[in-house]
């Protein structure tokens, strides 16, 4: 055979014209927008060479208005496998170069195709989302196509790890399956998601809004807490990408990658002695507890900036993934109101889906106090981190750093609860509630038939803070298992991790729980 | 993230921490500075796509090594959205403590006062520069959640 064979020739003909999707003046308006194309973004994510194409002849199958004449090898989408870290991930790239990336019934095939694979093989997906939404020419042929990707999203959920990469205007369903899946990473002033637009918004209601402000990363960030992470760049994002999966087993049923850690097991931090202000009225940052605790530089914070009374993230302890849950003091006090609620609730049943062991971090001085917060139903938001952690079964270890009060002690990771291993800090406070609220109720009479009330409160108060501002009632109790310095809390947790490696702890068989939402 | 910084034709290397933080963590040869950014304005009706604060140029405004709490003065014209002009109590509690008069200039990251609730002295700081107008709050003053505390002149 020699290298003029036509057939030959013919396949690299198809296959280069499969290759520049829309052609080249559309690739090149979607690098004058700073954007990359689908084929570059699939580079960039994967392990050099390791990306292999499935499909790539597919075109779509109808003629309507117009559909039969402009027909584009791919279907606005390329699929295929290939590696990140070594590890196989299967992936699709929505093209917005053939009909600005809209889905249609074969690009739905298409996608459905990759996740099916990645499903039966026990490996993630990702979706590089960069679509105008539903291919309004092919009707409902479009419509099902979502749903049939909505379904597999749903089935898979908690089974293979589902990524989101959202890297353009995402309208309608192309919004909808990424709210599906574990994670979404956003590009700031490049990828927006809504369900309904600024014009039909404003056709309906008569607001005025844009794109960004509508659905740009900062809203979904911080204000409606969609997306769960944010970058500057394209490149940013795939990169996050690829280091959020070193945290993550490739499947439900393998436990989390190890990485040997540089940074010593049983290193202890002096400073996390004194973080901890001798008033307990002042505030400390969480953060900073965190990242003295965790191997260093390993803490990936997961909707930094949505609820930030609550912190959420993965990160590496003794080069073992653990799941981080902790409250911020310097945020409204740390306290749990509906959007901490949600937050927290989001990351932990993820985590347990995906055995991340979690790590608790409670400094909880209570739930928000409000008519607002009441109405909106804190009862059922915050009764979804009860079900979350009682649900929950890998190891679970929790480190009462302060305040543990009332309702909202008990929510966040205590003991029986399920949490496998209890600590608590020498400034740890556990009560119903704080002090004064106690004595007032506690000692009314006393209180009103004194002849000095105030003098008399200050007294029982202070009888009540010697009582319960300790760990050691809880501790005498059995509500906590061991009182530690802070600076041992970093071998502490590494070695209750090691003992709860092969932690078994079956649920009881059943189709599936009724969590409140 | 690093950055190189040019101020005067002196080039900095600035190393910025996680921008998503508060305050941002910049260090610059080995001295970490806090850096109070004045953060987007999330919520506007009536700003077009291009004329918002990005992140990115706030971040790579910081570095001032002059001053710690050196807050970037941002360019964007805010509009007259609740969140621009006034400060709003983040949760419900007694005040304990006003740290700004009407008239009073601060920076971004100033405290502004301080309101003690869910046993916590919860210091409330602004979160761009401006121009004290009006203090509604006085000390041990009950506020409710999202009740304006002060607003600026702007």
């Amino acid at each position: 055979m020699t290298q003029n064979d036509p057939r030959i020739l013919e396949l690299r003909r198809m296959r280069e014209q499969s290759r520049i999707g829309g052609g080249a003046d559309r690739i090149k308006k979607q690098h004058a927008k700073g954007k990359l194309t689908a084929r570059e973004r699939l580079e960039r994510l994967l392990d050099h060479g390791t990306f292999n194409e499935l499909e790539p002849f597919i075109t779509h199958q109808g003629d309507e208005m117009g559909l039969a004449t402009e027909k584009y090898l791919g279907e606005g989408v390329i699929t295929g496998y290939g590696q990140i870290d070594g590890r196989t991930v299967y992936v699709y790239a929505q093209d917005f170069t053939v009909y600005g990336g809209t889905l249609s019934e074969m690009q739905s095939h298409k996608i459905c195709r990759v996740m099916d694979l990645a499903l039966r093989n026990g490996v993630p997906i990702i979706g590089l989302i960069d679509s105008g939404g539903a291919r309004i020419q092919e009707g409902v042929r479009s419509l099902g196509g979502y749903a049939e990707i909505f379904r597999r999203n749903a089935q898979m959920s908690g089974v293979i790890p589902q990524i989101s990469v959202m890297l353009g205007p995402c309208a309608g369903g192309a919004a909808y399956s990424p709210a599906l899946t574990d994670l979404i990473i956003m590009v700031e002033k490049h990828s927006y998601m809504f369900l309904t637009g600024p014009q039909v918004i404003k056709a309906v209601t008569g607001e005025q809004i844009d794109t960004e402000s509508l659905g740009g990363a900062d809203v979904h960030m911080s204000v409606s807490g969609t997306a769960h992470l944010s970058t500057l760049t394209e490149q940013e994002a795939l990169d996050l990408c690829r280091r959020y999966l070193g945290y993550l087993p490739s499947n439900n049923v393998e436990n989390p990658p190890y990485y040997k850690p540089s940074d010593d097991p049983l290193r202890m931090d002096e400073g996390l002695n004194s973080i901890i202000p001798i008033d307990p009225s002042l505030p400390y940052s969480m953060h900073d507890v965190i990242e003295r605790i965790v191997d260093t530089g390993s803490f990936l914070e997961i909707q930094p900036t949505f609820a930030r009374n609550a912190v959420v993230g993965l990160a590496r302890i003794g080069g073992h993934s653990v799941s981080i849950v902790a409250q911020e003091p310097t945020v409204m006090a740390g306290v749990i109101d509906i959007d901490a609620a949600d937050k927290i609730t989001r990351h932990v049943r993820m985590c347990d889906c995906f055995n991340i062991p979690l790590v608790t971090f409670v400094d909880s001085p209570g739930f928000l106090p409000g008519i607002n917060q009441e109405h909106g139903g804190i009862i059922r938001h915050g009764a979804k981190v009860l079900y979350a952690y009682s649900e929950a079964t890998v190891p679970k270890v929790s480190i009462i750093t302060r305040k543990a009060y009332g309702g909202a002690y008990v929510v966040m990771s205590s003991k029986y609860l399920g949490t496998d291993v209890n600590y608590a800090w020498p400034s740890a406070e556990i009560a119903v509630l704080g002090a004064e609220g106690a004595v007032n109720i506690l000692f009314k009479e006393e209180i009103d038939s004194s002849p000095e009330p105030a003098v008399m409160r200050a007294k029982l108060a202070e009888d009540y803070r010697q009582k319960f501002n300790n760990p050691y009632h809880a501790a005498s109790a059995g509500y906590v298992d061991d009182v530690i310095e802070p600076r041992e809390t970093r071998a502490k947790i590494i070695a209750a991790l090691a003992a709860l490696r092969d932690k078994y702890a079956p649920a009881p068989p059943r189709k599936h729980g009724n969590m409140p939402v | 993230m690093k950055l190189i910084v040019k101020v005067e034709n002196q080039s900095f290397e600035v190393e910025v921490g996680d921008i998503h933080a508060r305050p941002i963590i910049a260090t610059i040869a080995g001295e970490a500075f806090e850096v109070w950014p004045e953060d987007v304005q999330l919520v506007r009706s009536t700003v077009q796509v291009g004329q918002v604060a990005s992140l990115p140029t706030v971040a790579a405004s910081v570095p001032r090594p002059a001053t710690a709490h050196s807050a970037p003065k941002s360019s964007t014209p805010t509009a007259s959205t609740v969140g621009a002009k006034s400060v709003l109590a983040p949760l419900p509690g007694v005040i304990v403590a006003v740290n700004a008069k009407p008239g009073d200039a601060v920076e971004s990251g100033q405290e502004l006062c301080i309101i003690e609730a869910m046993k916590m002295k919860n210091v409330i700081r602004a979160n761009r520069s401006g121009t004290i107008e009006a203090v509604h709050i006085t000390v041990n003053q009950h506020v409710k959640h999202h009740d304006v505390l002060l607003e600026f002149t702007d």
